[in-house]
């Protein structure tokens, strides 16, 4: 459907020469070919996953199997010890999810309707640290995990490393202060007048306007735990803890040390890239709404 | 946006503002629902960032803890592989400049002028970011495969190209790197400046035509003086994250051939938990954090002065 609203560079009326036809074809014809070299590497990824493991390899190459041979899965699902896996960042999913919900919402929601006194000093802290990267501080956050302050726990290997970190997240703050701040003062004043705690006008009032975005933050979340690499990496020593993606490298990287067969190995990649598609594909409309929450600076 | 708060009465002589509830809801309520966030940040951001400072002037292993002042900075700056790593990571960020900034605003710019199937584009060239990192570092390095029979090597073998080396070639490894970056991220790119483009009004593209623009005029005079703001922030954005790359160097190359792809952040990385030299380690950090301080007051500075005119 061509929408009149929208318009780009060419025309209606340029659109009918043929020197501008024969450029949009070229520019379509570009297109296509990006396409291709967007998708190709995962459809051969998909494809070759589902081989015999001595045709992966073959020369001349074949794109689709001869024959598809779901063996592959199966021995990935059983060798790597998939379920152990995925069963460890459900949980870290689960802790990070409740952390990010409670402790910025909270935050933001001072920082936008309640002013407290030197919020402005904080805002200017929170924004600090949505600028510095993790790899200016990740050192002494390390030791800070290792031996607690004050209370002198050793928090490695064990998953309060990765979800106490993650109420630090700077990009949830601003993401629910600019929400509630879009928020009508007027209901909030009212049930204020009435005499109702600000505790209540939070969770009766509040809460239930801010649906979409806390919805939101559970669907980054998610998606953010099951791809993360590095930190768990760093935090997590016990190879029973680890989480989905720190294991399957560890694998892969392991594999030059012992004859593994590719198919399996592509089985287990393949694996993994099914939550994050199906979280793309089922909430794509959320994400798009989460890119216009958080906005351009 | 009007800015209202809630408790305060506008009336400054008004009794209510007083009373004991009123001081505990205004003042109290707000600090207890900022206290959660405050001490996870304080625990977790600033006390490390402060303390990187302060260990950074002192020797910290496990046994010892010594003030040496500036020793540890001193140790970095002549240190050969400090240098090589600042230069592999601006190499690495000039390269992705090169590859891929003006990639996604080409792509924009032609989805834009898509008349149909747009939406089915648009995704095509998204589905790359869906992947997880360290899924696409461990997929290119099958395919970078060095061996005849890596997958890349047999495409150019159809060709008559000899096998190629790829990762383990010290003059590629980087744009190696460089390519796998652009090919995961030049598609959400592409989707935010396909957003700006479309907020151009075709009123503009209208004037022009009257002014009896032709389509090159158009793009030059009207599309990117629009979007000159939206590539700006993608351009520093660019150079910062690009800064901080890790997870490819660290899964696919671990530093390179000859180092050729160690990278600031690997480097950091190697000398915290391989070294075990804390101290030394969080002299990088504050290194890193000064050079990236620099960089924004540079983008800062260019943005009011672009501002001005």
């Amino acid at each position: 459907m061509y929408d009149l609203a929208i318009r780009g560079i060419i025309s209606e009326s340029e659109y009918k020469q043929r020197k501008v036809k024969f450029l949009y074809g070229a520019m379509v014809v570009l297109l296509v070919v990006g396409v291709i070299v967007s998708i190709y590497p995962l459809i051969w990824l998909i494809l070759s996953s589902f081989k015999d493991k001595s045709e992966v390899f073959q020369i001349p190459l074949t794109l689709f199997p001869k024959k598809f041979k779901f063996e592959s899965y199966i021995d990935a699902w059983n060798k790597l010890d998939f379920l152990i896996y995925i069963k460890n960042t459900g949980i870290i999913m689960l802790g990070n999810v409740l952390v990010s919900i409670f402790i910025p919402s909270l935050a933001g929601y001072s920082l936008a309707k309640l002013n407290p006194r030197g919020g402005k000093i904080l805002f200017y802290l929170f924004l600090i640290s949505l600028m510095t990267p993790l790899q200016v501080y990740m050192v002494p956050l390390f030791m800070n995990l290792r031996d607690l302050p004050i209370f002198h726990f050793n928090l490695l290997d064990t998953y309060w490393a990765l979800w106490l970190p993650a109420g630090a997240n700077a990009f949830a703050l601003f993401l629910y202060k600019g929400f509630f701040e879009g928020l009508p003062t007027e209901i909030i004043e009212a049930a204020n007048c009435e005499g109702a705690s600000q505790w209540k006008i939070f969770t009766k009032i509040v809460i239930p306007l801010s649906i979409p975005v806390f919805v939101v933050m559970i669907i980054f979340t998610i998606r953010d735990t099951w791809n993360s690499f590095f930190w768990p990496y760093i935090v997590l020593g016990k190879t029973e803890m680890q989480p989905i993606m720190v294991a399957l490298v560890r694998n892969f990287l392991s594999l030059s040390y012992q004859p593994v067969v590719i198919t399996t190995v592509l089985a287990s990649l393949v694996i993994s890239c099914i939550l994050p598609v199906i979280l793309f594909a089922f909430f794509q409309k959320y994400i798009m709404q989460g890119v216009n929450l958080s906005g351009l600076k | 946006m009007k800015v209202s708060y809630i408790g305060k009465s506008v009336n400054t002589k008004d009794k209510r503002n007083i009373s004991l509830y009123n001081i505990y809801n205004r003042e109290v309520i707000p600090w207890l629902f900022l206290i959660p966030c405050f001490i996870t940040f304080a625990f977790f951001v600033w006390e490390p960032f402060v303390k990187g400072v302060y260990y950074s002037l002192h020797k910290v292993t496990f046994k010892t803890f010594q003030f040496v002042s500036f020793d540890n900075y001193l140790k970095l700056f002549t240190d050969n592989l400090f240098w090589t790593a600042w230069k592999n990571t601006f190499y690495y960020s000039f390269l992705t400049i090169i590859i891929g900034f003006l990639t996604p605003v080409i792509i924009g710019i032609f989805l834009c002028e898509l008349r149909r199937l747009k939406g089915f584009f648009r995704t095509a060239f998204y589905i790359p970011a869906v992947i997880p990192g360290a899924i696409v570092a461990m997929m290119w390095m099958w395919f970078y495969d060095p061996s005849p029979s890596g997958l890349l090597n047999v495409i150019i073998g159809n060709l008559g190209l000899e096998p190629f080396d790829w990762l383990l070639n010290k003059d590629f490894s980087m744009v190696g790197l460089v390519i796998i970056a652009t090919w995961a991220g030049a598609g959400s790119t592409s989707i935010i400046y396909l957003a700006a483009l479309e907020g151009i009004p075709g009123d503009y593209y209208e004037a022009g035509e009257v002014d009896g623009m032709n389509i090159w005029n158009k793009i030059i005079n009207i599309t990117i003086p629009q979007i000159k703001p939206i590539m700006l922030i993608m351009l520093i954005l660019q150079i910062i994250g690009t800064m901080q790359v890790f997870n490819e160097p660290f899964i696919m190359t671990g530093g390179g051939p000859a180092n050729a792809t160690m990278t600031v952040m690997l480097q950091n990385y190697y000398i915290a938990f391989r070294y075990y030299d804390s101290g030394t380690a969080a002299a990088y950090g504050v290194i890193i954090f000064f050079v990236l301080f620099i960089l924004s007051l540079i983008y800062f500075r260019g943005k009011k002065l672009s501002d001005k005119n």
